[in-house]
């Protein structure tokens, strides 16, 4: 691997791992989801999710990265032996299926940034019908998934260190400046102590609560980028030296922040400005895309200084979202890559991959609902995979060997209690309540494979593609190459 | 009052612990560049 597949500074790469945590969950779920679940009460249920989940798989899959010089499917092949490659492959594919439609979601920010800008966001502007116009042109959310796909690709196509860290190193703290700045506002607003109060003070009642518990581990799990193989692919170009606990901690913590940053932002601005709490309630229960598109649209405008705020807000969702896209096409890219093709070569392909295999997302938005309805959950799985891995390769040989050598913070024995013995809880807990709800919420639809929230199309799409990859498993295992680059 | 009391707490816990790291990455960070005498 030539030294220019490395990342020039341990600065550059905590930038770019940060930056793949930080996506649009941050912004428009997790403000929603603390309001909704007893606000501090949340936080600190977020908090422990962070140490119980997120952070001891962040430091595996950075472990086998690191340790095998691959992407997940040679990484699970090499790190385990060849009949695994299949739950590598499995964690490949789950993340490039999200690509495909999160590079629609990337375009959705984009058109909304190009809106700000254009000040089409007046006072009495119907947000409502400006957003169900756009989703009802199919040639602008292609044209905007083209370009968030096509801009993604160039960034890959320029390597690591003139590519991927530049641009990380640049979007991350004009990220944090920018939300910053829109927090600043917001806060100060008539009225936004209302919002604060929802956010940060705790309804201690809701811990009592099994939602608020399971809430707060899936937004960490599909926050923190845990499992979906994206820091595994970015830790190949890191040193033999690089810190793996203390950089995961840093990548936690910093997605943490942004997500509290992106709460004083947005749910002040809601109660402060919607005309009456039952307008307040009903934003912030509007879904991800009806929060920021319509209700935050519409709200935003009201405000003296809107007009900048809202260039400002949707400028940090697209910085958001792009640095996570990013991470998540070099996941496929480094796939091809370790096949033997070179950088340029695969980036080209994979982005012209996702660009047709997003189409759909683009055409139909309730396809691109089921899409994530069904590869969401999928993450639960990779990150299981993940922790089957470290149990097979012995997880305090991990600790031990992988990751205490290099550490800052060393972890004690009761990194390896966690990931062996509370992790697997929690996957089992979160996997089966999600089941449970699925068709308790849905009793006389749940078992219907074509339908677009069903239990069973989860099922039945996880299912098409077990049987593919197991069946493929040691195909896939030859077109890796064998021998690892040498890194220093 | 409460609402701020808990702002401080709940920020404390995670920019507090955003923060301490990224002081103590840069301080391993200044003395790896430091040049030996």
């Amino acid at each position: 691997m030539s030294t220019k597949d490395q990342f020039l500074s341990r600065w550059g790469f905590l930038a770019a791992a940060i930056g793949m945590a930080i996506g649009t969950g941050n912004i428009w779920r997790f403000p929603r989801m603390a309001a909704q679940y007893g606000g501090g009460a949340f936080i600190l249920a977020y908090t422990l999710a962070l140490f119980l989940w997120s952070a001891p798989l962040l430091m595996s899959e950075m472990a086998i990265g690191r340790k095998t010089r691959r992407g997940p499917i040679g990484g699970f092949r090499d790190f385990l032996d060849r009949r695994c490659t299949w739950m590598g492959a499995w964690m490949a594919t789950v993340c490039m299926l999200i690509t495909f439609y999160y590079s629609v979601v990337t375009g959705y920010c984009l058109k909304y940034f190009v809106l700000a800008m254009q000040g089409a966001f007046k006072e009495g502007v119907d947000t409502t019908a400006l957003w169900n116009d756009f989703l009802s042109k199919p040639f602008e959310t292609v044209l905007f998934h083209a370009l968030a796909i096509g801009l993604c690709g160039l960034v890959i196509y320029r390597g690591i260190q003139s590519g991927v860290e530049k641009v990380a190193k640049l979007m991350v703290p004009a990220l944090f400046i920018f939300l910053v700045v829109a927090a600043a506002r917001a806060v100060t607003l008539t009225g936004a102590g209302e919002g604060l109060r929802y956010l940060f003070v705790p309804d201690w009642s809701k811990l009592g609560q099994p939602a608020t518990w399971l809430q707060a581990f899936t937004q960490s799990a599909w926050s923190t980028g845990a499992g979906w193989g994206l820091l595994l692919t970015y830790a190949i170009y890191t040193t033999k030296k690089e810190d793996i606990s203390q950089n995961c901690l840093l990548v936690g913590f910093g997605d943490q922040s942004v997500a509290l940053l992106a709460g004083m932002a947005i749910i002040p601005t809601i109660f402060a400005l919607s005309p009456s709490l039952e307008q307040a309630n009903a934003a912030m229960a509007s879904g991800n895309t009806g929060l920021t598109f319509i209700s935050l649209a519409q709200l935003i405008p009201k405000m003296a200084g809107g007009v900048i705020i809202a260039p400002v807000f949707f400028l940090a969702l697209v910085f958001a979202a792009f640095t996570s896209l990013i991470a998540m096409v070099e996941v496929g890219v480094r796939s091809f890559i370790d096949a033997g093709w070179g950088r340029k070569k695969s980036a080209v392909a994979v982005v012209a991959g996702c660009f047709l295999l997003g189409l759909p997302s683009a055409f139909f938005p309730s396809f691109l609902e089921n899409q994530d309805w069904v590869w969401g959950v999928a993450l639960l799985l990779s990150g299981f995979f993940v922790i089957l891995a470290v149990w097979k390769y012995g997880a305090e040989k991990v600790r031990t060997e992988l990751i205490n050598p290099s550490a800052d913070i060393k972890m004690g024995r009761w990194w390896s209690f966690i990931i062996k013995f509370v992790s697997p809880v929690v996957f089992l807990v979160l996997t089966c309540w999600w089941f449970y709800r699925g068709i308790v919420d849905n009793p006389k639809n749940w078992w219907k494979p074509f339908g677009t929230f069903t239990t069973m199309t989860v099922l039945f799409q996880w299912a098409i593609l077990l049987v593919v990859l197991l069946a493929a498993t040691r195909l896939l295992a030859r077109w890796v190459k064998a021998s690892p680059p040498e890194v220093d | 009052m409460k609402t701020y009391f808990w702002m401080t707490i709940m920020l404390a816990i995670n920019w507090g612990g955003f923060i301490y790291l990224l002081i103590r990455t840069s301080r391993r960070e200044a003395t790896k560049t430091k040049p030996k005498p």
